[in-house]
């Protein structure tokens, strides 16, 4: 084992600093959540099955006129069926803490249960850079590689999903540089184009990550925006461009604590007699993949 | 009396090698994908904008224990075309991704034209625009990816050329606004440039209609209108 948390040594100690400073203080992080933006396809626990195939068919199907003779049949028209793949995987994050740094412990210090807490941000943040990770392969681009973003980049996205008929809501995720780039850009635009921020509200609603809105499309900051050739990757999409699959075990694992309802994470508690380590293991089963291209772009822009 | 023998400690061996702060989000392994409509005017050249297919268990198909297999022929489906690091076409660039070491918890994996420096516990990285180049040529070169189609380079040129007309539209409503001109200017270059390094294989434009390719329609008699 390693990296538990100790009373003594050095790194992953916590309570010397604690005994004098009495509080901890949370280093920056990007908690950002995209759960909301993409589609959920459902829960393939006890499916039998650790890969969802969804059927895509398309419906793009209008009349015709029928013969002029009158007698000619028209013949069934063919429906083009195809399929998308998702796998779930396996995820799982342990913290593990010697017996000493839990027994002296008070109220207000980093223990197991507070940790144990932390399941569920793991788990979004993991579930963050999966989506990012399926936006990359999105075929249409917009941006230019080596320059920063511009507001003549987020119009060219939100025309090339507009070309190609992709439905809204549309989300924008974009790098934290090419957020600020973007507002830059804003700020030498003239006219009635305006940024709206996210406001208490909102960020309630959507979760942390959320910036606000422009032009109708709701932007996110991520730093799970993939990087290639020196640029940013970040991505424009519409309804259905990309989904999920989770797996609940709903805590049916032996020793495990129960999960909520539908909740993809289950959490236990391991205890480790010598040399005295307790460890809280969270696990999730998810898989995330893209569901059709057209319903997205990518926009790569200057790191 | 034996002497007791130390080993030597060796800076890789140390926790003060050097590393990525913990601070820097893993990213998983992946291999190159290169797609018809990819393509990005860079440098004054056309070159293909590879993606990256993540080898990371639960995205886009890829099986808990790595397996590639669903996701390769998704990809495959789709236009994808992989460009996998042990192709012996590959030449000099065989094996593009490296592994970068790294504090706490992941594997940070990266290509090789990207490098890290730690200065005063923050990141820079810094990229090797012409090495990145190179392999992009060099992938067109070596028959990994096929030229530039004249159909996505009008797509691109048209793309660039509606990016001026919004400018210049703006810019004729706000004549003023010196930033937006300056944009529109830059903007134009680009888009003279981009027409003046068109492929020459694409030949000179005009758009033709070679045989094998050619949809065979039936040919319909029309019949006269009653």
């Amino acid at each position: 084992m390693a990296n538990e948390i100790t009373y003594t040594g050095s790194g992953a100690s916590t309570r010397q600093q604690e005994v004098y400073g009495r509080l901890l203080h949370e280093l920056l992080m990007d908690p950002t959540d995209l759960r909301s933006t993409v589609t959920n396809l459902g829960d393939i626990g006890g499916s039998g099955s650790s890969t969802l195939t969804v059927g895509t068919v398309d419906y793009d199907l209008a009349m015709g006129a029928a013969n002029a003779d009158e007698v000619t049949g028209s013949d069934n028209t063919a429906v083009t069926v195809g399929a998308v793949s998702i796998s779930i995987a396996h995820n799982l994050i342990a913290f593990g803490m010697s017996d000493l740094h839990s027994v002296t412990g008070a109220p207000g210090m980093l223990d197991l249960q507070a940790l144990a807490a932390k399941g569920a941000q793991a788990y979004a943040l993991r579930f963050t850079d999966l989506v990012m990770a399926a936006a990359d392969t999105i075929t249409a681009n917009v941006g230019t590689s080596g320059a920063d973003m511009t507001v003549d980049d987020f119009f060219s996205a939100t025309a090339q999903l507009q070309s190609s008929l992709a439905v809204g809501p549309y989300t924008a995720v974009l790098a934290p540089v090419q957020v600020t780039d973007l507002q830059a850009s804003l700020r030498s635009e003239g006219g009635a184009i305006s940024f709206l921020p996210a406001t208490a509200a909102q960020l309630a609603l959507k979760g942390p990550g959320y910036q606000g809105q422009f032009m109708g499309c709701d932007i996110w900051q991520s730093d799970s925006c993939t990087t290639s050739g020196g640029n940013r990757i970040g991505a424009m999409w519409g309804a259905g461009c990309i989904g999920y699959v989770e797996a609940s075990a709903r805590g049916s694992m032996p020793g495990a604590i129960a999960a909520g309802s539908a909740s993809p994470v289950y959490a236990e508690f391991v205890r480790t007699g010598d040399p005295g380590i307790s460890q809280v293991i969270h696990h999730a089963f998810i898989g995330c993949g893209l569901l059709e291209t057209g319903r997205g772009v990518n926009i790569t822009t200057d790191a | 009396m034996s002497a007791i023998i130390g080993q030597r400690v060796t800076e890789s061996s140390t926790l003060e090698s050097e590393k990525l702060p913990r601070s820097v989000r893993s990213r998983p392994r992946f291999w190159y994908i290169v797609h018809p409509h990819c393509w990005a005017f860079d440098g004054g050249e056309w070159l293909p904008l590879p993606s990256k297919m993540s080898l990371d268990p639960g995205c886009n198909g890829v099986t808990d224990g790595g397996g590639t297999d669903l996701a390769v022929a998704q990809l495959n489906r789709n236009g994808w075309r992989i460009v996998r690091p042990n192709d012996p076409r590959l030449g000099d660039f065989k094996w593009y991704v490296q592994e970068v070491p790294k504090q706490g918890r992941g594997r940070v994996y990266t290509s090789v034209f990207d490098e890290a420096s730690v200065v005063g516990s923050r990141v820079f990285w810094d990229h090797d625009d012409e090495g990145w180049r190179d392999f992009r040529r060099h992938i067109i070169t070596a028959g990994i990816c096929d030229p530039i189609t004249r159909q996505v380079y009008d797509l691109e040129v048209d793309k660039q050329r509606s990016a001026v007309d919004r400018l210049e539209g703006r810019a004729a409503a706000l004549p003023h606004n010196q930033v937006i001109g300056s944009r529109l200017v830059r903007e134009r270059e680009r888009l003279d440039a981009m027409t003046a390094a068109r492929p020459a294989h694409l030949g000179d434009g005009k758009a033709k209609t070679s045989r094998r390719r050619k949809v065979k329609a039936k040919r319909v008699q029309e019949e006269a209108s009653p």
